[in-house]
């Protein structure tokens, strides 16, 4: 059953990302913390990627900034199209969320 | 005991010499999971980094970067997995020039690599075949020039062609 959950949860991995950086600015690592705080394991190996190809799209932009103990990091924050993304995730979550209760009604 | 620099991060890392190779393999797969992406340097560059800041945190801790602990940290970050969305690898051509190593113009080096036969061969035999065959064969190569595109490395023609056959099994 855990595998069938995971599967689930690797379609959303691209809106909970987008979520991540909805309020704060975070760089890769915090994200990855971040979702595994709040219940969505992830693997780093799996997140980089996916954050490039959000940069590539628009959808997340970045800024560098100083960090006290290391190099500087890659901070990334929503863009208004990757706003519009994760509203548009979360219309349809919901209406997949309710289909799943009415649907055999 | 070894070290081993890390993109972004200003000293190097001490290290055991197993945990270096370790690191090192790590990378290079990450190298190649990701180089057919338009940002894959990017990427491993932005991986390497997130890996000096787990090992900079080791030690921080008082921890020594041996084998057993570098396996486990990178067992833990994950394979490095190409995004299947946008990472369709581009399709491989029939024929292409490939320009990291060509000779003329990399027609050759291009199929020989599809064909995973040694450049030096084929394009010897190119050359027969283009004196016997009272220069048709120039002419097919000239003509081939105008509409073969241009791939950077072997490397990346080789991934397409491996993407495709991957494409052909599903």
């Amino acid at each position: 059953m855990e595998a069938k959950l995971a599967a689930l949860r690797r379609g959303m991995l691209e809106p909970a990302v987008l979520a991540a950086v909805e309020h704060e600015q975070r760089y890769a690592g915090e994200i990855a913390e971040a979702l595994r705080a709040s219940g969505f394991p992830v693997q780093d190996g799996t997140l980089h990627p996916l954050i490039s190809r959000l940069r590539r799209e628009g959808l997340v932009t970045h800024e560098w900034r100083e960090s006290p103990t290391g190099p500087p990091r890659k901070y990334l924050a929503i863009s208004e199209l990757g706003r519009q993304q994760l509203e548009a995730f979360r219309t349809y979550i919901h209406t997949l969320a309710t289909t799943l209760d009415s649907i055999g009604r | 005991m070894t070290d081993l620099a890390l993109a972004g991060h200003g000293g190097a890392f001490p290290m055991s010499a197993e945990a270096r190779v370790l690191i090192l393999e790590f990378l290079a797969r990450a190298r190649t999971a990701m180089g057919a992406s338009p940002t894959g340097d990017e990427t491993v560059r932005d991986v390497e980094a997130a890996i000096g800041d787990q090992l900079q945190r080791i030690l921080d801790d008082g921890g020594r970067i041996d084998e057993s602990v570098t396996t486990r940290l990178l067992e833990q970050f994950g394979p490095i997995a190409p995004d299947d969305v946008t990472a369709p690898a581009a399709r491989a051509p029939f024929l292409c020039r490939i320009v990291e190593g060509k000779q003329i113009s990399g027609l050759c080096l291009g199929l020989a690599t599809r064909a995973d036969v040694r450049v030096d061969w084929l394009r010897s035999i190119a050359v027969i075949l283009g004196l016997f065959s009272g220069g048709l064969l120039v002419v097919a190569y000239l003509v081939a020039l105008l509409f073969a595109p241009r791939i950077r490395t072997t490397g990346e023609y080789r991934q397409a062609l491996e993407a495709d056959r991957r494409r052909k099994q599903r």
